[in-house]
């Protein structure tokens, strides 16, 4: 039974890119392009990973990953950040949100593969 | 997700099936706490287990350590793929007396 | 620590024993036949194995003698110095006082006044004949060269500080909140795994709690495992990037400071004792290690006492007082073995005699050989009921011979590990930092193979050492990481196991060896060479292109034994190298010496055997196809194919028959054809070896009786390929040598 991916950015093209590694990798992805529609994603169904955006438009990352962590559903849900060599700041209030894990961006899809690796069995 | 306690021959049968992770971990303790408390061997079915991580694994230690201690019989009557894979991989078959997984 | 030498010394004093017969043997060989190189090479091959062996046990008193001695055979060997016949005279003195010293050792004395006079006396004879005969410049550096530097000195240096595993430890403790974060542990150790290979794993469950206890979100697991793997520090790291906020993470680095596994110890929150042994099971420490690194905790503390220092830490203390007395510790951790293993049922094995084992494939064997008899004598007499009764009989036949080689077989890994002991030791002395990776440890092969290349294995690992990795600030000087790589490297190919020994050292040099391999005549002057014939040229006998000789094995000898050796198993040895990259040498063995699937041929009225799993394709010679008289290759489809017919090999007489079939046959790469008459199909062949008689014989590997009682040669397919492609004389008069015997 594939695992399932939720992926949460605003850019069209990075869901892209990283749905393709996601799926050639034998993931089933689901995607949001912000946090509310995202939430909307979030219905009952099993998902085991969390790859999240921090800035995006109506729902940021930190305010999405807080309210993931709110549904019984989800609370065990690993939570990867999506940050910027600049963003510690973000990256901490994400980790005290639940996002335990993080990858910096620009990022190959290589290295996103072996971060999801990390926290989901094949 | 359903256990059944059958009470015969003097053993606990418990039947787990779906998950047994950190989402259903706390269920799964109870029911475990209810067979440990019924006298007698312990039997599990884990032939339904669709996945398991180390919330689930730890619950069967736990059990297994308890009835020894108690002096109680346990056996793993039928286990399923990905659960023998993961004892497997922590290196628990022989802790759980079980044999590896057949190569598919 | 003494007790680990004890076995091999006792090996060493057998060894050197038996090469001292075989150099007698020659040297009396010798008198009458005194430029006979091989016999030459086989005196000095015998004093350079006893000077390298003895060399790692730090015998120095034996090295400085066989130094010198092997430096004069060194020159007969390259033609500087010729074979006087007062030389054998000096020689067998020189056997007999090796003899001696060898006794000594074996009855566990220091060498008297008396004895040391002699060695003394021989040296300074044969130091007197070096001098007469040397070259200009070269005479002093190899008796320098034993006595600089004591090896055991550096031995007790580098064993006190770094621990003998070449693989990674990682201890990992998840933080309480781990699960609840999303991560489970089991994840990350997969993870880890893909970035090499988990050796061994341990779950640590001393920490989970009885169920009503347990809160089932929390995570009470802990892990402890080694890590075989080529990928950096910073990879294995990052592994466990997502957890090290709150979980305790321990990484410690093949050859590890010992130092970090006693912090290790001492920071876990686990049962000291129930930990170490854990370490030892892991393949992390060894026993000794532990031992020794609660030891010199103790000595530390006394230490601090003395020179009035600060008292150690309150974890140390607490390390100490549970573990200060070491032989209350092993007492303490045999009973935990026991117990544990009187509780979990441990894999039940029986220890057999290896002669009983042989017994029963030699068994196998002549029912395989009496099975075939049966199904030949079914087949002709066609009762069908008998014919499929055979043929069940024959079926079981087989899975009984597979079993049964089945009990032979053992893993390489065993092998292997030696070497991390001799790398290790080596390295110490030669000053170098080498690091040692091993793979395809679980790869198995039959025991008498095993048994087998231990020596060529080592021989080439020396080499390796010693002219492949280059020293520490050359390297740093050529851009390379200062620590050196060898890899041992194991696996299984179409029916042959392939043992790799790499190195990342400088690799060697076509031009050196070219021009070296002129200077000695073994290739004519502008004869042009592939990449491949000049690597090949390493394994003639007495070929060094070392510039430098060293104490250990500089004089190229070894490789030419290598080659021997393994040839003789029915196996083969080739090397590829680049310049400045490194070297791999790569051995190819069958798995089992005892039997193989064949496929009989007949020319004339011979059968042959060639092994199945080297042919490729059997096809009928078309008429118009046939080679005109003398042509040595054939059109394959288009394709140049050279090819031999057996009938000229083996010189078998009278006129091949209008039809003629092609066995196309093939081996590492290269394709050759055998013309044959006839093609009779596969055949379960139990090789039997060839009397000393036919040992002179190319292109055969051994015989096996056939179902009918008759006599069948087992084609040698490297030899011949070799023969075919290579286009050497071939060997004559091979039929009038069977029929005389």
């Amino acid at each position: 039974m594939a695992k399932t991916i939720l992926i949460v950015d605003d850019s069209a093209s990075l869901r892209q890119v990283v749905a393709i590694a996601l799926r050639g990798a034998g993931y089933e992805v689901l995607e949001g392009c912000d946090g509310r529609d995202a939430l909307g994603k979030l219905d009952g169904r099993k998902v085991h990973l969390i790859i999240s955006d921090v800035n995006m438009p109506n729902m940021d990352g930190i305010s999405f990953v807080k309210a993931v962590k709110q549904l019984p559903a989800y609370r065990f849900t690993p939570v990867i950040m999506l940050t910027t060599e600049a963003g510690e700041d973000k990256k901490r209030e994400g980790q005290a949100a639940g996002a335990k894990a993080w990858v910096v961006k620009p990022f190959q899809p290589q290295q996103m593969l072996g971060a999801v690796a990390k926290l989901v069995l094949p | 997700m359903n256990a059944s306690d059958l009470k015969n021959l003097g053993s606990s049968h418990v039947v787990i099936t779906g998950e047994m992770t950190i989402y259903t971990a706390r269920e799964w303790r109870d029911e475990l706490l209810a067979a440990l408390a019924a006298p007698g061997d312990v039997e599990l079915d884990l032939s339904g287990v669709s996945d398991i991580d180390a919330a689930g694994i730890q619950l069967l230690v736990s059990l297994r350590l308890e009835a020894a201690d108690g002096d109680r019989g346990f056996n793993v009557r039928a286990a399923s793929k990905r659960v023998l894979e993961a004892f497997e991989f922590c290196r628990l078959l022989r802790f759980f007396e079980l044999e590896p997984a057949a190569q598919a | 620590m003494t007790d680990h030498f004890e076995d091999p010394l006792q090996t060493f004093i057998a060894e050197s024993r038996e090469l001292l017969q075989q150099m007698e043997d020659a040297l009396l060989e010798v008198e009458g036949n005194a430029d006979d190189p091989e016999t030459i090479n086989a005196i000095f091959r015998a004093a350079h194995t006893i000077k390298g062996s003895a060399g790692l046990f730090s015998l120095d008193h034996i090295v400085a003698f066989t130094h010198v001695a092997e430096s004069v055979l060194d020159r007969i060997r390259a033609h500087q110095l010729a074979f006087e016949p007062a030389f054998g005279a000096l020689f067998l003195e020189v056997c007999d006082q090796l003899g001696a010293l060898i006794d000594g050792l074996a009855a566990g004395e220091a060498p008297d006044d008396a004895i040391s006079a002699r060695s003394t006396a021989l040296t300074a004879r044969l130091q007197a004949v070096l001098d007469r005969g040397a070259t200009p410049g070269a005479q002093s550096a190899g008796t320098d060269a034993a006595v600089a530097g004591n090896p055991a000195e550096h031995l007790m240096a580098a064993g006190a500080d770094t621990v003998a595993s070449g693989l990674w430890h990682v201890s990992m403790r998840p933080g309480a909140d781990l699960l609840r974060n999303g991560m489970d542990p089991l994840s990350i150790l997969n993870y880890l795994g893909t970035l090499g290979e988990i050796v061994s794993l341990e779950t640590v469950i001393g920490g989970v709690p009885p169920l009503s206890a347990l809160d089932p979100e929390t995570c009470y697991l802990g892990f402890d495992l080694s890590f075989a793997s080529q990928a950096d520090a910073a990879t294995v790291n990052g592994a466990f990037d997502f957890v090290r906020e709150d979980s305790l993470v321990r990484i410690i680095p093949p050859y590890g400071p010992l130092d970090d596994y006693r912090a290790l110890v001492r920071d876990l929150p686990d049962d000291k004792l129930l930990l170490g042994e854990m370490l030892v099971r892991c393949g992390s420490l060894t026993a000794d290690e532990l031992a020794l690194a609660l030891r010199t905790q103790e000595a530390r503390a006394e230490a601090c006492q003395i020179t009035g220092e600060l008292p150690p830490l309150i974890g140390e203390v607490l390390v100490e007082q549970q573990l200060v007395d070491a032989p209350l510790v092993d007492a303490a951790l045999d009973h935990q073995q026991e117990a544990r293993k009187a509780r979990a049922g441990e894999p039940t094995l029986i220890r057999v005699d290896a002669a009983k084992l042989d017994q029963l494939i030699n068994l196998v064997g002549e029912l395989i050989i009496a099975g075939a008899g049966a199904q030949l004598v079914a087949r002709r007499v066609k009762v069908p009921a008998l014919v499929e009764a055979t043929g069940v009989l024959s079926r079981l036949v087989e899975d009984v011979r597979d079993s049964a080689l089945n009990l032979r077989m053992v893993q390489i890994g065993a092998t292997f590990s030696r070497f991390r002991r001799v790398v290790r030791d080596v390295a110490a002395e030669l000053g170098k930092d080498i690091q040692l990776d091993i793979r395809g440890g679980e790869t198995e092969l039959d025991k008498t193979v095993v048994e087998k290349i231990g020596d060529p294995l080592t021989h080439i690992v020396r080499n390796a050492l010693d002219h492949g990795i280059e020293p520490a600030d050359v390297r740093a000087a050529r851009g390379k990481p200062r620590q050196g790589r060898l890899s041992l490297n194991a696996y299984h190919e179409s029916g042959s196991i392939v043992i790799e020994v790499s190195d990342d050292g400088g690799g060697l040099r076509k031009e050196r060896i070219l021009q070296k391999a002129v200077e000695r005549g073994l290739v004519g002057e502008g004869q042009v060479l592939s990449d491949k014939e000049i690597f090949g040229l390493v394994f003639e006998p007495g070929f060094s292109t070392a510039a430098q000789v060293s104490n250990l094995s500089g004089r190229g000898v070894g490789m030419d034994v290598v080659k021997r050796n393994i040839l003789a198993l029915r196996g083969t040895v080739d090397l590829d190298s680049v310049e400045g990259q490194g070297t791999t040498v790569r051995l190819r063995l069958p798995l089992t010496l005892a039997i193989i699937e064949g496929f009989l041929i007949g020319a004339g009225s011979a059968s042959y055997v060639v092994p199945l799993e080297q042919v490729l394709e059997c096809i009928e010679l078309p008429e118009k196809d046939k080679p005109e008289q003398g042509a040595s290759y054939l059109n394959l489809r288009g394709e140049v194919l050279p090819f031999v017919r057996l009938r000229d090999l083996f010189d078998i007489p009278g006129e091949a028959p209008r039809r003629e079939n092609v066995v196309v046959v093939q081996y590492a790469g290269e394709r050759a054809g055998l013309v044959v008459d006839q093609l009779f199909g596969e055949f379960q062949t139990v090789i039997k070896p060839l009397g000393k008689v036919f040992s002179h014989i190319r292109c055969i590997g051994g015989s096996t009786i056939l179902g009918s009682g008759e006599v069948a040669l087992i084609l040698d397919v490297p030899g011949l390929v070799r023969q075919v492609t290579e286009r050497q004389p071939v060997s004559r008069h091979l039929s009038s040598t069977l029929s005389a015997a």
